[in-house]
């Protein structure tokens, strides 16, 4: 036979444990050895600042990134035990886990046995993409929940072209803007597609009418998006012109990217580049498009797969904003999930094929992974191989963090250059940070009225863009008049007032 | 002549004696009688109570006709050979009786068809504009059933009652029989006769059974008494409470007013965005298919009244007769009320030029207050002889399969669905700004929110037309109540508190979306005002109607109709204030949006009201008007004409709660038709008129 049988939900239960298993293992196992994604970090930061302030207020959060992942980890901030900022890693593999989930549900259209489920999801969970996705506490595991619904979205409309379908697409993409940035990308890249998804009769009576009913939406959530900057933040583009917005991407930092600096501002080299790394991290969708060549339903779906993401990053290059292709690229993973919903393996020889391409893809995206690695993802591969990052010692964010933990005075410090130290202090309670009244008329004054100040090194990236430094360009290397030197250690001084 | 109709009499005579109808010395008796004062052997044998008229005509069934109908109608030269064969063969598809489809075909008139008839029956054919009734033997408490089985004590004569009836069935003759409770025979006359007659006697009788049996038998459901005694009482604490309140702690009673606010706009929100993706299912779209409509057995249909409640529509009424003709269902089984006031000559007279068929019956509503639809409907009621009933408006053009897929529907719903709502939406879609909102409007309404209402089991405000009732549980509800002005709304909520259900059906029909935005005030107003009337009538016992719709009901309720109310009222005053905070950027707001309601306002002001106008969109989508789709964006516009309307219906409901502002119809210069008509006005403007 074929093994195709129908799964219980015991079955199913057991596969989703053995990947939360893995995945939590994994987790534990990164982190037991030191790597800390530094976005992960800043998230954490920010929803601690944000619910120890004072008055919990949305706009402390800032208009600079998503807030959709931010709040997702609000919860996790009244877990005890928590607080050091485990939580976005435990996000990352709660929702990894949960699209997991849904590709087991969902796979129970095509009546895969437990055998070839266990197969699969393994092939895909240990693709670096997903593995980078879940493990590392970024919102990338977020972002490919939400692709994945993107592309299911978009195989119904081809399938089944019900309303359902197109308000799915819609409202996800909603989602999506408030996940991550690079949303503007994928919802643009898709535009030129759209005419491959619809039905044909559609598009020939009214092609604005389907740009309006997928788009819509997403032009009120990004319209949202900038007034909301403008209601809190004065500007309507704010979020596009403050230079630490995330919504810049790699905009302002262009010489910090290989890849901006190859391709940075170009469309058709990134979309050739990007298109070898698909062929090499993802040659399975390759296979899915020409195994479904006399299909031709489900090779529009393929065809959108492979192109889709490529478009994204030849944009998203183009416009500065991607720093790595492997922040869309990993996309295709979920793209991918949702494509295998739909493939009926009627024989052996086809699953063994898929199989196999899949295996090629694993090797393939490892390769190219740890070749064109950027630092994070180097620490993260070494990481991973069991080497220790580095010691608690040696850390000097880490230090600070824990002095504060013990000298909890009143402190005032800029939290972006600071976000490790209140990451590892565990709270932000008695905090000065910049979003705080409190803060901005310490700024205002000659000498700030708290009881600590807690300034980095200036010269060194993140010293020179600290807010602290700017106002009071001697403030590290003198300190200020009525204010005591109590902590210098590893880049980072505190002062404290007198008495 | 005598020789074959003494041999007759003693047939008949022997017939009953052999099957024990009657005994040897009962027909001596008759025969004596007969010999010695003359008469019929029937009537005396019923006269003398020998025989019940039921079993007397059913022994006999064949005895007294002479001649078939048919052959009759040719010999006279009322029909045709030819029309004859084809009647026949209609009769075997329909399964009605003959004489029903000559009417509906509009062959013969009634009054002929009743010559016929009663030579048929040998019995006497009467002129009851001539011959009048005795009034001495009506029993006025039965005057509904006289109406709703067309027939009417006429004289007694030799002791024994006759009946004038329009046709002779045992199942009337039983009804009869009961009915009336003493030997009786009949009479033949046509039904616009007994029509005519009864709402001559019976006046007072319907009009006040149309007005006040509601509100007699079923008081809690009445709008005739707007606010209760302690609904007032609760206003009166309520707001003594808020002016303390607001005179001791302003700001914080401001704050939790427009928290409150703020909090049932967004569950409002929360619940459209709900029905419209369950509404959006395409399982609703093919609740019946075309296959089954095609394959429904004719013979087996109902039959079907057609309330068509109009008023100054003389313009409308050749449109509607002609979309109710061209209706796929045996014309024979329908039953067509034309409800006419008694002081609108002209369309009465339009009624009459046109010269209907005979299904179409004309019920004039005498003068009484309220003046309103829902009064007309109860009164035209009680002359009804459908199964079903279903109401459409003098524009409305349905679908030619409506009726059958509804009867399909009522065979698939559960057994206690008392009402299915078709889908309304308008023919006139692109005619101005106005008819595009509309239509969108309609689309969300008809085509996602009431079929979601009826998965979820949420009361659902039926639509003013095409809406098809079981007569029978109508009748029971008392029809519909004559004070409320969207009583149609009131009647759906009512319904599913008496633990019926209300479903729909994926048939739509078109009507003229108003063009013309006074007159859309005017509607609007009277909508939102009957929303209000609704609302007050089921909130006087709140406990209860929890109990009796359930936790998704009852809130369903308050927040479909409640918010609905709510929104219209509440929005223009937000918007205001916005506008306001927009252009002067004034602080004296401040104090009354603390953070968790400031972004509760803004989720509201944004996403909510963007997903709004994006309902708009897909309603335009669904209904694959896709020119309608970049108009949606203009729907706040829209907004605030419901918001005026809203407030005048408010007025209304405190200085005039029963006034039924009359929308005027036939403004249109499309042309009418059960599908969206094209973009271009009719060549010939003014043809829908």
């Amino acid at each position: 036979m074929r093994g195709m049988t129908r799964r219980t939900g015991l079955e199913g239960q057991l596969f989703l444990a053995l990947m939360t298993a893995i995945l939590v293992f994994m987790t534990i196992w990164i982190l037991s050895n030191g790597f800390m994604l530094d976005s992960a970090t800043i998230r954490w930061t920010r929803v601690v600042s944000a619910l120890d302030a004072e008055e919990i207020l949305v706009e402390n959060l800032s208009f600079l990134m998503p807030h959709l992942p931010l709040y997702l980890l609000i919860p996790f901030y009244y877990i005890p035990g928590l607080a050091t900022g485990a939580a976005p890693y435990l996000l990352s593999v709660i929702v990894a886990v949960f699209l997991l989930h849904l590709w087991a549900k969902n796979l129970k259209e095509v009546e895969l046995s437990e055998h070839r489920l266990v197969i699969l999801g393994l092939l895909v969970v240990l693709h670096p993409a997903f593995l980078w996705s879940a493990t590392t506490g970024s919102h990338i595991a977020l972002s490919m929940l939400a692709f994945y619904l993107l592309y299911r979205a978009a195989q119904h409309i081809i399938s089944e072209h019900d309303l359902h379908s197109y308000i799915s697409l819609a409202v996800v993409f909603v989602f999506y803007f408030f996940i991550d940035g690079s949303a503007i990308f994928i919802f643009v890249a898709l535009i030129p597609l759209l005419v491959v998804i619809a039905p044909i009769r559609t598009i020939m009576v009214s092609p604005m009418s389907l740009y309006l009913i997928v788009g819509t939406p997403f032009a009120f959530a990004l319209f949202s998006w900038a007034y909301l900057n403008w209601i809190f933040e004065g500007s309507f583009i704010n979020f596009i012109t403050d230079a630490d917005s995330d919504f810049l991407g790699g905009m302002l930092h262009v010489f910090d990217y290989p890849w901006l600096l190859d391709y940075g501002g170009e469309f058709f080299m990134p979309l050739l580049a990007a298109t070898g790394y698909l062929l090499i991290a993802f040659p399975v969708s390759v296979y899915l498009l020409l195994d479904t060549i006399n299909n031709s339903y489900r090779f529009r779906a393929s065809f959108v797969l492979l192109l889709h993401p490529l478009i994204a990053i030849a944009i998203a290059t183009s416009q500065y904003y991607l720093t790595h292709p492997f922040e869309i690229l990993t996309l295709v993973s979920a793209g991918l999930m949702a494509e295998l919903t739909y493939v009926k393996m009627q024989t052996k020889r086809e699953f063994v094929f898929l199989v196999i391409f899949m295996m090629v893809s694993v090797v393939g995206g490892w390769w190219l992974f740890i070749e064109t690695a950027s630092p994070q993802m180097a620490q993260w591969v070494q990481a991973l191989k069991g080497e220790q990052l580095h010691s608690a010692q040696s850390d000097g964010d880490l230090q600070l963090g824990l002095w504060l933990k013990e000298h909890r005075q009143q402190t005032m410090m800029y939290e972006r250059s600071a976000f490790r130290v209140i990451a590892a202090r565990g709270d932000a309670k008695g905090l000065v940070l910049s979003f705080s009244h409190d803060f901005k008329a310490a700024m205002r004054s000659r000498i700030p009225d708290v009881e600590q100040i807690a300034v980095p090194e200036p010269d060194t990236l993140i010293g020179r863009r600290d807010w602290l430094n700017i106002r009071h360009p001697n403030l590290y290397a003198y300190g200020m008049k009525g204010f005591d030197l109590v902590y210098d250690y590893m880049g980072w001084r505190v002062y404290r007032k007198h008495g | 002549m005598s020789q074959p109709e003494a041999g007759a009499k003693l047939r008949i005579g022997e017939l009953l004696v052999s099957r024990g109808l009657i005994s040897s010395d009962q027909l001596q008796e008759a025969l004596d009688q007969q010999q010695a004062e003359g008469g019929r052997l029937g009537d005396i044998l019923l006269s003398r109570r020998a025989i019940t008229t039921v079993a007397f005509y059913d022994a006999l069934t064949d005895h007294f006709r002479r001649g078939r109908i048919g052959d009759l109608l040719v010999e006279r030269e009322l029909i045709t050979e030819y029309q004859l064969q084809d009647i026949l063969e209609t009769q075997k598809q329909w399964g009605t009786r003959f004489g029903d489809i000559i009417l509906a075909k509009g062959l013969v008139k009634p009054f002929f068809l009743s010559q016929v008839l009663a030579d048929h029956f040998d019995k006497p054919n009467i002129d009851m504009l001539k011959e009048r009734l005795d009034t001495s033997i009506l029993d006025r408490d039965n005057l509904s059933t006289y109406s709703e089985n067309l027939f009417v004590p006429w004289r007694r004569e030799n002791g024994l009652l006759k009946v004038a009836v329009v046709d002779v069935t045992p199942e009337l003759l039983q009804i009869v029989d009961r009915v009336v409770g003493e030997p009786f025979d009949f009479v033949i006359t046509s039904k616009f006769d007994i029509i005519w007659t009864l709402q001559e006697i019976g006046n007072q009788f319907y009009t006040e059974k149309a007005v006040h049996e509601l509100a007699n038998i079923m008081p809690q459901f009445s709008a005739s008494e707007v606010f209760t005694p302690r609904q007032l009482i609760f206003v009166f604490i309520w707001m003594t409470l808020s002016v303390a309140a607001l005179a001791l702690w302003p700001i914080n009673s401001i704050i939790a007013l427009n928290l409150a606010i703020s909090i049932f706009l967004l569950l409002n929100f929360a619940l459209r965005m709900v029905l419209t993706w369950v509404g959006g299912d395409k399982y609703f779209d093919n609740l019946v298919t075309d296959e089954e409509v095609n394959a429904i057995d004719e013979r087996t249909l109902p039959v079907y009244s057609i309330l068509l409640p109009m008023y100054h529509e003389s313009a409308t009424l050749p449109n509607i007769a002609q979309a109710l003709r061209s209706l796929d269902y045996p014309l024979s089984k329908l039953d067509i009320k034309l409800i006419l006031e008694q002081d609108d000559d002209e369309t009465i007279e339009t009624a009459k030029e046109l010269g209907l068929e005979g299904i179409f019956e004309i019920i004039r509503v005498p003068e009484s207050f309220p003046r309103t639809k829902p009064k007309a409907c109860n009164y035209a009621l009680h002359f009804c002889r459908g199964e079903l009933a279903t109401i459409y408006d003098g524009e409305d053009a349905p679908e030619p399969d409506q009726l059958k897929k509804v009867v399909i529907a009522f065979q698939k719903a559960p057994e206690n669905t008392a009402v299915i709502q078709a889908r309304l939406n308008y023919f006139n879609v692109a005619e101005n700004w106005l008819t595009r909102m509309f239509t969108m409007e309609y689309s969300l309404w008809f085509d996602f929110y009431l079929p979601a209402l009826d998965a979820l089991r949420i009361p659902i405000p039926l639509g003013g037309t095409s809406n098809h009732f079981k007569m029978n549980v109508l009748r029971e509800m008392q029809g519909w109540d004559p004070y409320n002005v969207t009583e149609d709304c009131d009647l759906g909520v009512r319904l599913t508190q008496r633990f019926y259900r209300v479903g729909v059906v994926n048939s739509t029909t078109y009507e003229e979306a108003n063009n013309s935005i006074p007159n859309w005030i005017r509607q609007r107003s009277r909508w939102l005002k009957g929303y209000m009337q609704s609302y007050l009538v089921h909130m006087r016992a709140p406990l209860k109607l929890y109990g009796e719709l359930g936790h998704i009901g009852f809130w369903g309720f308050q927040f479909f109709i409640g918010g609905t109310i709510v929104s219209a009222l509440v929005t223009p005053i937000l918007f205001l204030m916005y506008i306001l905070w927009l252009i002067t950027q004034t602080m004296v707001f401040d104090p009354y949006f603390p953070s968790m309601v400031l972004y509760i306002n803004l989720f509201n002001l944004l996403i909510a009201n963007g997903f709004l106008i994006y309902l708009f969109m897909l309603s335009g989508f669904k209904r694959r008007y896709f020119d309608l789709i970049p108009w949606a964006l203009t729907v706040p516009f829209y907004w605030i004409l419901q918001s005026w309307a809203g407030y005048k219906g408010l007025w209304q409901l405190i200085h005039n709660p029963f006034y039924w502002e009359k929308t005027h119809h036939g403004l249109t210069t499309f042309e009418v038709g059960h599908e969206k008509s094209d973009v271009k006005p009719a060549p010939a403007a003014g043809g829908a008129k």
